[in-house]
């Protein structure tokens, strides 16, 4: 098709390693886990791309390019704090920090039972760290009560595609088969902008004569990159998924051979998709009928299809459903384990991968098992050393426990690693809120945070290149991060920290070592015969094999490719499920009459707390815009300096404009990258999925009015 | 504890959304559903029965097939026909004599096609003529089917009513190689969805297509099996097949043999009540503030309200639906959505026409809002405009700006311009300009702008720009000026 609408190009190009002593690790930010050589200097390292490794290639962005300066950066903790009597943080001992906190949640605890005492972990953890975290959770605290940020980032895919697959990988395949895939929808992901070094494959796919199809409300940095933009309306992609299965369904270009031999439920499916005609379908997606049958007609003449969705989908309260849709799609069409083919969806946080794998999650144990299932108990119960009994059962999932927090019968004491939920969280005055009512807030990361603000002890722990362990990447490739400079005096790794704690609280014998490979290997011992198979997995084989993706059980190759030949249900068919589009938990209506919908900057990454520390980001992206059409602009009369204030039924927010017409005008967008005052998250809707319990980031309604530059220039 | 029983009498699409609805909602948990219909299968869709005219499988457009009711402890009765409601004992009895005790009723009889009141046609029974066809239920397609399949050689076929269906079934048969002819009452095709210039140009595409357009009356139909079609002022068309699609009528009979109050349809309330609480009306059956609609998508808006309403959610009601009327057949696309004509004074009207290109698009706007919206012959322009209609938004100041291509919204603010380096946003006159002012090298560009010091993605594009504008050195012949229009102009990919 025609040649990209942009100047842009992503053909390969690299920085040259600097000689000497680099070591190769992977980069702190998102699930493409770009290989880096970092090599030491004075105060920090210097970053060069890694020319070897397979999924980046030598390609970085700036996110990864300036992470250095996050080693030499001034602010970060050094000391453990303890907020005294008076209500003042103090700096304190480790002995006597960790004293402090294991005393007030032993407290908590007696006082109110173990659900009171909540854990919070992190899609930034790697493996060792979550694993250990659920473990603490459920031997040393013995609370149900433990979910992660991913549950903000990955919930709605991993339903989808357990249902659908019996699995749950991001993507079933390595990230470089997009290059031999003929056309490649794309949905709801801007990976121009939140992963950069993927539009290589993109890239190529193009080069070879495929097709790029982006669906997504912006025509973003990657609309533009592609050869055909969907430009749906917000919360109307489960309407249009089904469309296009309509259309393939009307046209006969389903596969009705694959459907037979592998899938269950396709009558149930294609019947329900029989009331999604394409003059409907428009009406509620804004996206053409022409443009409906032809993406329908482009992925199934194909030979090589794929879906890949990002979170503009999944962020929703019918997240889960949307996925099924696309699994519904992408299986009728019968590209699912074809090569090349089939559904993956673009995994967001470092270890978003791997850090639903091995129990942060409140209904899971590691290896992928289920914290409910009798046998799933007994195989955990076993390697910890504990009764299955004593095992806590499913606890609350992010949005729920942070909505307890310091209400009667709620979470009183909470531990927060690695995520900064003041501002991550949907509707986040309210967990604000939550967090300043807790008898016991610690929080263990290497920054200053939001959430910090309102802590009772902080605990400095080491960054990514200062510590070893493993890392599972958005194809499921588990690769190692490694430690290239030494950390400052004064923090510890959260492995250590976690050992100390359980110390003192009488469980130190159930946790030995605070070593990464120590963890690694009982980690290997307790995910054996899970779904989320570790056992075969060992650091020198990552070393040797550029990563090993899972499953891999003891002596087996690792697999690369998933669902060629079965799907992991018992039955080794993929579950085809009917779904129907519903409305958003929140449409706009006269009084809030347009929709409001977040996403990332380039320069940026989830809350900041990393990003905006460093000074070649923020020069680049000081602050959040509010991007609006034209329309919109002239409607609201907009000077030059003007501002525009947003406002929800849950809060207010006031931006510089960026007017584009690469917006749909109903619709405004603003990234979530900052807190305070310019909290994208104060506006949005926490709305849960019924089944990942996904909060509703990417629809709600709002409503705009201008505040002129005098009127600010008063204010300030 | 017993549950309250719940009748559906009529199992069309209206129906078939609602038992959707109520299921979703756990309303098959909560009623003892029975649902009454007169024809022998379960619900289909009936919006695709073209596509079962055009060859595909009767099953495939059947939404809910005999298993689906005994699956959810449904009561099926069909092939059977409720012919009123005894509404004190609150029983239903069926044509026959057996009677059906319910709580609530829901009537959604959908509507029968007209039959024209002219010589050739039995008035008293309705009976048609060998050849003579209407086209509204699964049966009714079936039997069409048989007599046109293609394989049993060309017909000459007359589709009479140039509306929605008329003309949709107009392209089927002639797709399937049929001699065609489509006779419409009026110079103005689809004259309910479309005025008169959209008519036209429609009229222009149909005939493109292979279609003759014939504009007169239908007066008579002669021989068993049809020979020819009668037009009021003498004309006569000789033909084997005709399809009769002249509308439909609400199916009303039973509702007044029950008593309830009746007007063109069923009489209903924002809550979708009939005269009798205890009974509603949704679909082609019903007639709400005086609106039907013989569309689908209204009465699937009243079967989401209802099954609200009787899941527990009082706070739902009916506000009315705007009609958006899609036809993409006889080559053409057409979208009529609204109000077709200004009604008030105030009301404003835009009307772009591309006469020789078959183009036409027309706004009506009140209160700076769109009202309604025609557009024939471009594709895209429907789903723009429901949308519009659809949010309630304002329009821009000059209404045909809607139509803007992204391109065109270019210094209506401080717009993203396209970049080059987006690490560190540098656009390309910025990197012309470094050019312009001698930066030869992408190590140059770099140190000027500062492009390609980010993620390094872009260096070449950096490289290429160098290529293509930067005065060669030394070489003989090089170094001719750029012309200036080039600046600015978007690089090749």
């Amino acid at each position: 098709m025609g040649s990209p609408a942009v100047g842009v190009s992503w053909t390969a190009w690299s920085l040259p390693a600097p000689a000497g002593a680099a070591v190769a690790t992977h980069c702190p930010y998102c699930a493409f886990q770009c290989g880096m050589r970092l090599t030491p200097i004075d105060g920090g390292a210097e970053v060069a791309a890694d020319q070897d490794f397979p999924v980046n290639r030598g390609l970085m962005c700036i996110k990864g390019m300036s992470s250095g300066e996050l080693l030499a950066e001034t602010t970060r903790l050094r000391y453990p704090m303890v907020r005294g009597g008076d209500g003042r943080m103090r700096r304190a001992s480790w002995g006597a920090a960790l004293d402090t906190l294991a005393e007030r949640l032993a407290a908590i605890r007696d006082r109110h039972g173990p659900a009171a005492l909540g854990v919070f972990g992190s899609g930034a953890l790697t493996n060792e760290k979550a694993y250990l975290l659920g473990k603490f959770a459920r031997v040393a605290l013995r609370t149900p009560n433990i979910d992660y940020n991913g549950r903000y980032c990955m919930s709605s895919a991993a339903a989808g595609q357990n249902r659908a697959f019996g699995l749950d990988r991001g993507l079933p395949f390595p990230v470089s088969d997009i290059a031999d895939a003929d056309v490649v929808l794309l949905w709801g992901s801007n990976c121009a902008d939140t992963m950069p070094p993927i539009m290589q494959w993109f890239e190529r796919m193009r080069a070879n004569g495929g097709t790029l199809i982006v669906a997504d409300p912006r025509r973003s940095a990657t609309a533009r990159a592609g050869d055909l933009h969907l430009q749906l309306a917000p919360g109307s992609d489960l309407a249009l998924a089904n469309g296009l299965l309509h259309v393939a369904v009307v046209e006969r270009l389903v596969d009705e051979r694959y459907l037979a031999e592998r899938t269950v439920g396709w009558e149930e499916a294609r019947r329900s998709v029989l009331a999604c005609p394409p003059s409907l379908v428009e009406r509620i997606t804004g996206v053409p009928e022409r443009q409906i049958r032809q993406t329908a007609r482009l992925l199934a003449t194909a030979p090589a299809a794929m879906l890949l969705s990002g979170r503009g989908p999944e962020q929703q309260s019918k997240g889960s459903d949307t996925v099924l849709a696309f699994t519904n799609l992408m299986l009728a069409l019968g590209k699912v384990g074809l090569p090349a083919s089939g559904y993956g969806c673009l995994t967001g946080q470092g270890n978003g991968q791997g850090g639903r794998e091995h129990g942060q999650k409140a209904d899971q144990l590691p290896g992928y098992r289920m914290i409910a299932d009798p046998e799933h108990r007994a195989a955990v119960a076993r390697v910890w050393d504990v009764d299955p009994d004593d095992l806590p059962g499913p606890g609350l999932s992010a949005d729920e426990l942070l909505s307890t927090l310091g209400t009667p019968g709620g979470v009183r004491g909470l531990l927060v690693m690695g995520s900064n939920v003041a501002v991550a969280s949907a509707d986040n005055r309210r967990v604000i809120d939550g967090l300043g009512r807790l008898d016991c807030l610690a929080v263990l990361d290497s920054f200053p945070n939001e959430t910090a603000r309102a802590a009772h002890v902080v605990l400095p722990v080491l960054q990514w290149a200062e510590e070893e362990g493993t890392m599972t990447n958005l194809e499921g490739r588990v690769i190692r991060r490694r430690r290239a400079v030494d950390p400052p005096p004064g923090a510890r790794s959260d492995l250590e920290v976690l050992v100390a704690l359980a110390e003192r609280l009488g469980e130190g014998a159930r946790f030995p070592s605070p070593d990464p490979r120590d963890v690694f290997d009982e980690l290997r011992r307790a995910s054996a015969g899970g779904r989320a198979d570790y056992s075969g997995i060992t650091y020198e084989r990552i070393d040797a094999e550029s990563g090993v993706f899972w499953p891999c059980a003891e002596g087996e190759a690792g697999e690369p490719r998933l669902f060629a030949e079965r799907f992991a249900h018992p039955d080794g068919r993929a579950r085809m499920v009917a779904v129907a589009h519903r409305p958003a938990g929140e449409e706009p209506d006269a009084e809030y009459p347009l929709w409001f919908t977040t996403g990332r900057y380039r320069e940026h990454y989830n809350s900041g707390a990393q990003t905006r520390r460093v000074g070649r980001l923020t020069e680049t992206a000081p602050e959040p815009r509010a991007e609006i059409h034209p329309f919109l602009a002239k409607r609201l009369g907009l000077g030059p300096d003007d501002r525009i204030v947003i406002e929800s039924r849950r809060g207010a927010l006031t931006l510089i404009p960026a007017v584009s017409a690469e917006i749909r005008p109903d619709t405004v967008f603003a990234p979530f990258h900052w807190g305070g005052r310019q909290a994208a998250n104060a506006l949005t809707s926490a709305a849960l999925d019924p089944v990942s319990r996904m909060p509703e980031f990417k629809v709600c309604a709002v409503r705009v009015r201008r505040v002129e530059a005098k009127a600010k220039v008063a204010a300030a | 504890m017993s549950r309250a029983r719940l009748l559906l009498v009529g199992n069309g699409m209206t129906g078939d959304r609602l038992l959707e609805e109520l299921e979703r909602r756990g309303g098959l948990e909560r009623y003892d559903v029975t649902v009454v219909g007169d024809e022998i299968h379960g619900a289909y869709s009936r919006i695709l029965l073209s596509e079962v005219l055009a060859g595909a499988e009767a099953e495939t457009i059947v939404s809910k097939p005999a298993s689906w009711y005994d699956e959810r402890g449904v009561t099926l009765i069909s092939g059977r026909m409720v012919d009123r409601l005894d509404r004190d004992r609150r029983v239903a009895v069926l044509e026959g004599g057996d009677e059906v005790p319910y709580d609530v009723a829901v009537l959604a009889l959908g509507a029968n096609a007209i039959i024209l009141p002219i010589p050739g046609i039995d008035p008293a029974s309705g009976v048609l003529p060998g050849g003579v066809h209407v086209f509204r239920t699964l049966a009714d397609c079936l039997v069409l089917r048989a007599e046109v399949d293609p394989s049993r050689g060309r017909r000459s076929a007359a589709v009479v009513g140039g509306g929605l269906l008329g003309l949709e079934l107009a392209k089927t048969l002639a797709d399937q190689g049929h001699r065609v002819s489509l006779v419409h009452p009026f110079e103005t095709l689809m004259n309910t969805q479309l005025d008169r210039i959209g008519g036209d140009i429609l009229r222009t595409h149909v005939e493109a297509a292979g279609i003759e357009v014939v504009v007169g009356m239908t007066s008579g139909l002669r021989g068993d099996p049809v020979e020819a079609i009668e037009l009021e002022d003498g004309r006569v068309i000789d033909v084997e097949t005709v399809v009769l699609a002249v509308g439909a009528r609400p199916r009303v009979d039973l509702a007044r043999r029950s008593g309830l109050e009746v007007d063109k349809g069923i009489l209903i309330d924002d809550w979708l009540r009939t005269s009798d609480g205890n009974v509603y009306a949704i679909g082609d059956c019903a007639q709400h503030e005086g609106a039907g609609f013989g569309l689908v998508a209204p009465g699937w808006d009243q079967a989401l309200v209802l099954a609200d309403l009787l899941t527990g959610d009082r706070a739902a009601r009916y506000r009315g639906s705007t009609t958006y009327a899609r036809l993409k057949a006889a080559g053409v696309e057409v979208a009529s959505l609204g109000m077709l004509e200004p009604e008030r004074d105030d009301d404003d009207v835009v009307q772009v026409i591309q006469e020789r290109r078959g183009v036409y698009r027309k706004l009506v706007i009140r209160d700076g809002r769109l009202a309604g919206a025609i557009a024939v012959g471009d594709p895209d322009a429907g789903a723009l405009l429901v949308g519009m209609l659809d949010r309630g938004l304002p329009l821009p100041e000059n209404p045909v700006d809607i139509f803007c291509s992204p391109a065109a919204h270019a210094g209506a603010g401080p717009a993203l311009e396209v970049e080059v380096c987006t690490c560190n946003h540098v656009a390309e006159p910025e990197i012309l300009a470094a050019i312009d002012d001698g930066c030869s090298t992408v190590a140059d560009l770099k140190r000027v702008t500062k492009a390609g010091t980010g993620c390094g993605s872009c260096t070449g594009a950096l490289a290429r720009l160098i290529h293509d504008h930067a005065p060669a050195s030394d070489a003989a012949g090089a170094g001719w000026p750029r012309p200036p229009d080039l600046v600015g102009a978007a690089p090749a990919g």
